[in-house]
């Protein structure tokens, strides 16, 4: 069993679209958690001498790898919770479908699109988004906000149930909307 | 001498905790019967150093955990405590060596002529 096992009383198999729900909140707690232990060791680790920082990067590797670990967890119930959610992603045709409803989107806002709910609940830069999603690092910045705004259109347009927040610092991110 | 013992279900929190160990020294270190006085002080402030940061990390956990649902709570509970606790254990009993090494070395200084 790797670190990305399930805990205990989780079932992904879960109808219950609340379940998914509780269970995002509680692996995005976990990882808000380790975040905050992460940044205490390596604040702490600085001020070490060079043999204590080397066994202290013990800690550290413990840490990032539970981190990696409630990472896949969180993902999978993202994926379930469109599922149960009833979004339905066609990367062929680039159509987004939810509820009944439908959109065409462009290359450019279904790849922002796609990149974002398969990265959920963590924060991208604008060079990142360039870099990841689009793959064209020598599109201007503005590109960015153009289709983040394209994007929060078509979310409020098929009633998805989700936000494109920008938090200053960290960047943009797709977050599963909790009512 | 009495050693951790890892009891969890998880393997990958068990290796951690025998990270625990506290026989093993850290890189450079050498054992503590055949150091000098410096080299002991020295030791001494490395495992002062580095025992005060896991206990303020282990008060850290404890205060982050209250924010934690019951699951999180009992996970952090499973895997971080564990391993935190283990870690300061060694640190701790090291920290034990160097500080009896250097009461040995000041003790034979101070009956030096």
């Amino acid at each position: 069993m790797g670190p990305s096992q399930a805990l205990e009383g989780e079932d992904l198999a879960t109808k219950r679209w609340e379940d998914a729900r509780h269970w995002i909140s509680i692996y995005a707690d976990l990882l808000e958690f380790k975040r905050g232990i992460l940044a205490r060791v390596h604040r702490d680790v600085a001020t070490l001498q060079p043999p204590a920082q080397k066994a202290a990067a013990t800690d550290l590797r413990i840490i990032e790898t539970q981190m990696q670990g409630y990472q896949e967890r969180l993902d999978l119930w993202y994926r379930r919770i469109w599922e149960l959610q009833g979004l339905w992603v066609d990367p062929v045709g680039r159509v987004v479908r939810h509820q009944g409803k439908e959109a065409s989107l462009t290359k450019r806002e279904f790849q922002l699109l796609q990149f974002l709910l398969d990265h959920p609940h963590r924060f991208f830069t604008t060079q990142q988004i360039l870099g990841q999603a689009w793959a064209d690092p020598a599109l201007f910045p503005e590109e960015v906000r153009n289709y983040v705004r394209r994007l929060r259109q078509i979310l409020v347009d098929l009633t998805i149930p989700a936000d494109l927040v920008n938090k200053p610092g960290r960047g943009y991110s797709l977050l599963f909307r909790a009512s | 001498m009495k050693k951790v013992q890892a009891q969890s279900a998880r393997p990958d929190i068990d290796a951690a905790v025998r990270g625990g160990d506290w026989t093993q020294p850290m890189d450079g270190e050498g054992a503590p019967g055949v150091s000098t006085l410096k080299h002991a002080l020295y030791w001494r402030q490395i495992y002062t150093d580095i025992l005060a940061m896991e206990e303020k990390v282990l008060s850290r956990i404890r205060q982050l955990m209250d924010t934690q649902s019951e699951e999180g709570r009992r996970e952090v509970e499973l895997t971080n405590v564990p391993v935190v606790v283990a870690q300061a254990e060694r640190f701790r009993q090291r920290l034990g060596y160097w500080d009896a090494r250097v009461a040995q070395l000041n003790g034979k200084s101070n009956h030096k002529p």
